[in-house]
């Protein structure tokens, strides 16, 4: 790794296994990781924290799903650009990224390997 | 025989070139019954034949220009008049030169001069009695058309029935229809009336949408009950139905009535009713019997589709169920094994085996014991699937022993200690001691973690308390908690597969917790119930039999020795509607 600012990730998932492990193996390979356990949380952390580089969604979760977090952040102007990668262990989760309009798509359970490219690919 | 309406007079063509013969044959026949034409001419005759069809011609043999003969020979030669009946009548003679031609011009009879008054009415009255069976059968048949039209191409029964009526009271010349109905309470109801406009009987219609006719009262009633059609020829004379005593009132004087039944099955009844009193017609009754069988036939069709349609939306219900239950579970067990699979490669990465590298014993520690609940987390996941294949298969298989209900509260409260705190829900027990029955353990601690689970999952940072008292014959298990509670409507539902009382997404789980308890509980004949308030929270009550009935009664002797023995029951889960 560079010197340069660590590249800041919001990983929003609500279940608390995963996201620790996330959390942990982006921050060993040298980002800097948000965490959120819903789309309302998520939400809050971006209006008040600087702007991530990628946001890691989780679709289905409590309170505010990844389908409603969507939502809000592509009518906030200032949030509506940050690149999002879905996280799902849903079969049709193709169809569901082409419908919230998000970059990608990883499905669960996945690789870590895959993970690791897919972020390094949108924070280049 | 069905009598002619006011507007079904017989018409009657009398054709004579002497004014003096035409008004005599006038006064002979003058009836109410009878329309009388007069031609003075066989032109004018062929005239007037033009466009009518009289049952019967009276015929003066000799005219001027065209003589009776002549005229009978042209009436003949047309096909629409070819059938009308001609009686000449003649002064000229009986020789039986002139009774051959006359005969062979296409008449039916000869009357002489000078003619005998009471002979020549009683052969007009045979024309026209013959002309109204003509006319009778006619419309009869026309009905039958009509009713087997509109049966096939109106859409529902109802409109179909509606348009029967109309067109038999119409074709028929009676002032109202009505179309009884079971009502699936011992009664026929009025499910629907047709009235002529111009002769409406409001005050006999409206009593008849009130009206639930029991199978011995009234008209339709006795048509219901004896599947045979039944006539009311003086509605002023009829006795124990005040519907039909204000059927007089509204003047109306006679009533019949047809079963709509096939192969000996009622579906309903046809009722009719007319301002004339009309002598009992079995032919017309045998007419509307026929078309009352073919209504219920497609009464029947019309129920088959019907259930038909129910059923496939029933399935289509069952695919949505399955699938979004299908795509629930993927989600549910796809999450510990999400979580399992990155906890393992992470690992692996941190393992470099050449240089003798690993994590630490407290991480690894760390590491495996997250493992092992991912796995305790699916373990419970597929049980749970495992139980419901079981429940519908009716295979819940239970073990029997004494169990010490309290213990059992103890004991899973004890393992759900760390989920407890991290949920900061304050637990109170109150445990009665010593309430024991004979129960499969394993049972009825699923019976508990459900239910305490749901309380975690629910209301969390809430406090939660579970009782266990004797009652009776049995324990009574409470829990409750302070949770959101679940709406009065919702309160059924809950113990259904794949229910949850908060939309979906915002629960984690498979919905599958209070069926399998539910099915647990009834498989040991005993009661669930939820006492629930929005915004209070809710409380399960459990209530359980101490022994098992069911072996108890089957094998008398061994119910002592249960205490001390652990058999092996399979039994039937209640049968679930």
């Amino acid at each position: 790794m560079t010197a340069t600012p660590a590249k800041k990730i919001l990983l929003i998932e609500d279940d608390d296994v995963i996201r620790e492990v996330m959390k942990e193996l982006l921050e060993s390979e040298g980002y800097q990781v948000t965490c959120a356990i819903n789309g309302d949380e998520g939400l809050k952390a971006l209006r008040c924290e600087e702007l991530p580089r990628l946001i890691l969604l989780d679709m289905t979760m409590p309170v505010k799903d990844g389908m409603q977090f969507r939502e809000e952040q592509i009518q906030d102007a200032r949030l509506s650009q940050i690149p999002v990668v879905l996280m799902t262990a849903d079969g049709d989760v193709a169809a569901k990224t082409l419908k919230v309009g998000a970059k990608c798509f990883i499905r669960k359970p996945f690789d870590i390997d895959v993970v690791i490219r897919t972020v390094e690919e949108y924070c280049a | 025989m069905m009598e002619a309406g006011p507007t079904d007079k017989i018409d009657i063509l009398l054709v004579d070139d002497r004014e003096e013969n035409l008004l005599s044959l006038e006064v002979v026949l003058t009836c109410p019954e009878y329309n009388l034409i007069k031609a003075s001419s066989g032109t004018e005759a062929l005239r007037y034949l033009l466009d009518h069809t009289p049952a019967l011609i009276l015929m003066d043999v000799q005219m001027p220009e065209l003589s009776g003969f002549e005229t009978a020979a042209l009436i003949k030669k047309s096909q629409r008049t070819r059938e009308i009946p001609i009686i000449f009548i003649t002064a000229i003679s009986s020789e039986e030169k002139f009774v051959h031609r006359g005969y062979d011009e296409g008449a039916v009879d000869y009357i002489y001069k000078p003619y005998d008054t009471h002979i020549l009415r009683s052969k007009v009255a045979v024309f026209a009695e013959i002309r109204r069976q003509q006319t009778r059968v006619a419309r009869m048949a026309a009905l039958q058309q009509t009713a087997t039209q509109a049966l096939a191409e109106t859409q529902g029964a109802q409109p179909a029935v509606l348009k029967v009526l109309k067109a038999a009271c119409t074709t028929l010349g009676w002032d109202l229809g009505l179309y009884w109905t079971p009502d699936g309470a011992g009664a026929l109801v009025c499910s629907g009336v047709w009235q002529h406009p111009a002769r409406e009987a409001r005050r006999f219609v409206e009593d008849s949408l009130r009206a639930r006719i029991t199978e011995t009262s009234g008209l339709p009633g006795r048509v219901w009950e004896a599947r045979a059609p039944a006539w009311a020829m003086d509605l002023l004379r009829e006795e124990g139905s005040s519907r039909l005593s204000v059927a007089a009132e509204d003047g109306l004087r006679t009533a019949m009535a047809v079963p709509i039944a096939t192969q000996g099955e009622p579906l309903g009844v046809l009722e009719f009713c007319a301002r004339r009193k009309l002598p009992e017609d079995p032919a017309l009754l045998q007419c509307l019997e026929a078309i009352g069988s073919q209504i219920a036939q497609v009464l029947k069709r019309t129920q088959a589709f019907e259930r038909v349609r129910a059923a496939e939306a029933d399935a289509q219900e069952a695919v949505r169920v399955r699938d979004e239950f299908l795509s629930i579970a993927s989600h549910e067990l796809k999450t510990p094994i999400t979580a399992l699979k990155m906890m393992i490669q992470v690992t692996q990465r941190g393992v470099k085996p050449e240089s003798g590298m690993g994590p630490t014993p407290e991480k690894l520690a760390k590491i495996l014991e997250t493992s092992s609940r991912q796995v305790d987390r699916l373990t419970r996941l597929v049980e749970d699937l495992l139980d419901v294949v079981k429940i519908r298969a009716g295979k819940l298989t239970f073990n029997l022993e004494e169990v010490d209900l309290a213990e059992v509260v103890r004991e899973v409260c004890e393992q759900y200690g760390d989920a407890l705190s991290a949920a900061k829900c304050s637990l109170a027990l109150q445990l009665e001691n010593n309430v024991v029955g004979s129960w499969d353990r394993s049972r009825v601690e699923q019976i508990v973690i459900n239910i305490l689970s749901n309380a975690i999952k629910y209301a969390p940072g809430a406090p939660i308390v579970i009782e266990v008292n004797k009652v009776d014959a049995g324990a009574r298990l409470q829990i409750q908690d302070q949770g959101p509670g679940i709406a009065r409507e919702q309160q059924a539902r809950i113990f259904e597969r794949f229910e949850r009382a908060i939309s979906s997404r915002n629960i984690t789980g498979l919905g599958l917790g209070l069926f399998i308890v539910k099915q647990i509980v009834e498989a040991h004949q005993g009661t669930i119930r939820i006492d629930s308030q929005v915004g209070k929270g809710s409380r399960f009550t459990v209530e359980l039999p101490c022994a098992q009935p069911m072996l108890a009664a089957k094998e008398p002797s061994m119910s002592a020795s249960l205490s001390h023995l652990s058999r092996s029951n399979v039994f039937q889960p209640a049968p679930r509607a």
